[in-house]
């Protein structure tokens, strides 16, 4: 019955909307073809590296395995892709851009969606690569004799890519509600600050659910048996909220 | 095609925009003329999209500018020059538009021969560029996708004058090939000489449109004599609307009764000797345009003095 029904509802069709594929691809490219954004990139991929010469330059402090390799990288990810995401989604309209992008695309809601989807692939492009640092420290780690453990549970791999993009569509959240680039860098770094400065009291159990030092470390760890509802707290406060009160304001925002 | 209606804007309870309606038709440069802060670019940006009108409608071809599919290839805007990312080559930037709009990327080359960006400047960041190539690189990416219609909010500034009259030639073939422009300015010079037809705007409020022809000829006419005071009498005498210009001829306003061919007889059987007698052109714009939008300035005739009136 859906089928026969789905007909004459279906919009009037335009036939040259830019299809959104496009839209995806030229987000992406303005995203890393700022000189700012390849700078940034360029600093990420060096810093991750720098990340994973830690625990081959200490043996003995770290366990010679997939974890101890990819948390420090995942901290740098976790800290310096969400800055490039908040640009995306800010410097247009810092740089006034967003004149020309929403007169080349009117429906800005397709705009912000193909920014926040560049943006994820973006951080699952920057795992992949700090996955391929880390093995080739870890393989360097293994010729020069010592004892490295191969094994990488799905379960912490899916931990740590779901960390990395968290923290980047929180900072999406952060660019698509505030529009402005330094609030929004300011917040996302100045957040873990303050609940770790105000983690006294009833801010303390505030801080369990909110606190995203804490909640996406549990994804990190692939620790989520019974912080499950922490975690989801926190992305619907910090992420899902966010983003949806700045795709309103985007659409309704006068654009000058 | 560009239709206005009854477009209506107010901010804080202050309307920046009053009842503006006007049409476009293809063929035809519309001057959209009026002081800074007269709703000229709000009008725009109601237009485009960006900028949600309280009341009044806007259509291009017939349809809202939301309702364009791929708005690019019907209507080239340049809202603001300046509007563009500083840290993007001009060649990236039109590429982005090129490739948004589904066009061939060999136009960016096409594009940036074409408003004289080709060669290093196009590589260079857009941040580094002149406002003047910052305008040529905005209507550059309004022209790519070769659309029919063009929306250009005060291009002429920045340019130089080789600017200004390539940009009119540019406009004029555009018209030519049946293509509908409407630009604004706060110029009258570079209106006059650019545009067909003119909608002036004064707080928010269309005060005046019509070809400029029609414009022009009620606008009066320039007359000097060697006795200026003899024709001043003369034209009180006959109840004629008139004032002494800074340049010290007298202009007889808005009379379709008193024209050239009158204003010489009635000198001639007065004694009185004309040294110069002309339709008012330029000047007779300027004092139009000064009347029209309320501005209390005397028409001081030169360009510089109009600039400082925004």
């Amino acid at each position: 019955m859906s089928l026969t029904l789905a007909a004459p509802s279906q919009r009037p069709t335009r036939p040259n909307t830019v299809p959104f594929l496009r839209l995806l691809r030229i987000e992406w490219r303005k995203s890393c073809d700022t000189r700012a954004a390849r700078w940034m990139l360029a600093v990420i991929g060096l810093l991750t590296a720098c990340a994973t010469v830690v625990p081959l330059a200490l043996p003995a402090q770290f366990e010679q395995a997939w974890q101890a390799y990819l948390a420090p990288a995942a901290l740098v990810l976790a800290l310096l892709l969400p800055v490039i995401s908040i640009l995306a989604l800010t410097s247009e309209w810092g740089q006034r851009s967003v004149l020309v992008t929403f007169t080349q695309e009117p429906r800005r809601a397709r705009v912000v969606a193909a920014k926040v989807l560049s943006g994820t692939a973006l951080s699952l492009l920057g795992s992949a690569y700090a996955a391929a640092v880390a093995a080739g420290a870890m393989a360097l780690s293994d010729t020069l004799g010592r004892q490295v453990s191969w094994d990488l549970s799905p379960r912490y791999a899916l931990g740590f890519v779901t960390f990395v993009l968290l923290n980047s569509l929180m900072g999406m959240a952060f660019g698509a509600l505030l529009l402005n680039t330094p609030a929004a860098i300011v917040l996302f770094f100045v957040l873990p600050t303050v609940w770790s400065l105000l983690s006294y009291g009833w801010l303390t159990k505030i801080g369990k659910w909110l606190d995203t030092a804490q909640t996406f470390r549990y994804v990190l760890e692939a620790d989520w048996h019974g912080h499950t509802a922490q975690i989801l707290v926190s992305i619907g406060f910090w992420i899902v909220a966010p983003l949806a009160l700045g795709i309103l304001r985007t659409t309704r925002r006068e654009v000058s | 095609m560009i239709t206005a209606q009854e477009l209506s804007k107010r901010y804080n309870g202050t309307t920046v925009v009053h009842d503006v309606s006007f049409t476009c038709k293809p063929g035809t440069i519309t001057g959209f003329l009026g002081p800074n802060g007269a709703g000229k670019s709000t009008t725009l940006r109601m237009i485009t999209g960006l900028t949600r009108p309280d009341s009044g409608a806007a259509t291009i071809d017939g349809r809202a500018y939301a309702e364009l599919g791929n708005p690019t290839r019907v209507v080239g805007t340049l809202l603001d020059a300046s509007a563009v990312h500083s840290g993007r080559s001009g060649r990236a930037t039109l590429r982005i538009a090129a490739d948004l709009a589904g066009v061939a990327s060999s136009e960016v080359d096409r594009v940036l021969e074409l408003v004289g960006l080709s060669g290093k400047a196009a590589d260079r960041r857009v941040g580094a560029y002149s406002l003047g190539m910052r305008q040529r690189l905005g209507i550059g990416q309004a022209l790519i996708a070769q659309p029919r219609v063009l929306i250009l909010d005060e291009p002429a500034n920045g340019l130089d004058p080789d600017g200004i009259a390539w940009m009119r030639t540019l406009l004029r073939d555009f018209a030519a090939g049946g293509g509908t422009v409407l630009l604004s300015s706060h110029l009258l010079g570079e209106v006059q000489a650019t545009v067909d037809r003119l909608v002036m705007i004064a707080s928010g409020r269309v005060v005046a449109h019509g070809t400029l022809d029609e414009l022009l000829t009620s606008s009066g006419v320039v007359v000097r004599a060697t006795n200026m005071a003899a024709l001043r009498t003369m034209l009180d005498r006959v109840g004629a609307a008139h004032h002494l210009q800074d340049d010290g001829a007298v202009l007889i306003e808005h009379d379709d009764v008193l024209d050239a061919e009158r204003v010489a007889r009635l000198a001639s059987q007065t004694g009185i000797l004309l040294v110069e007698l002309r339709p008012s052109d330029r000047a007779g714009l300027e004092q139009l345009f000064f009347s029209l939008t309320g501005g209390a300035e005397p028409p001081t005739a030169t360009p510089h003095s109009l600039e400082k009136v925004r």
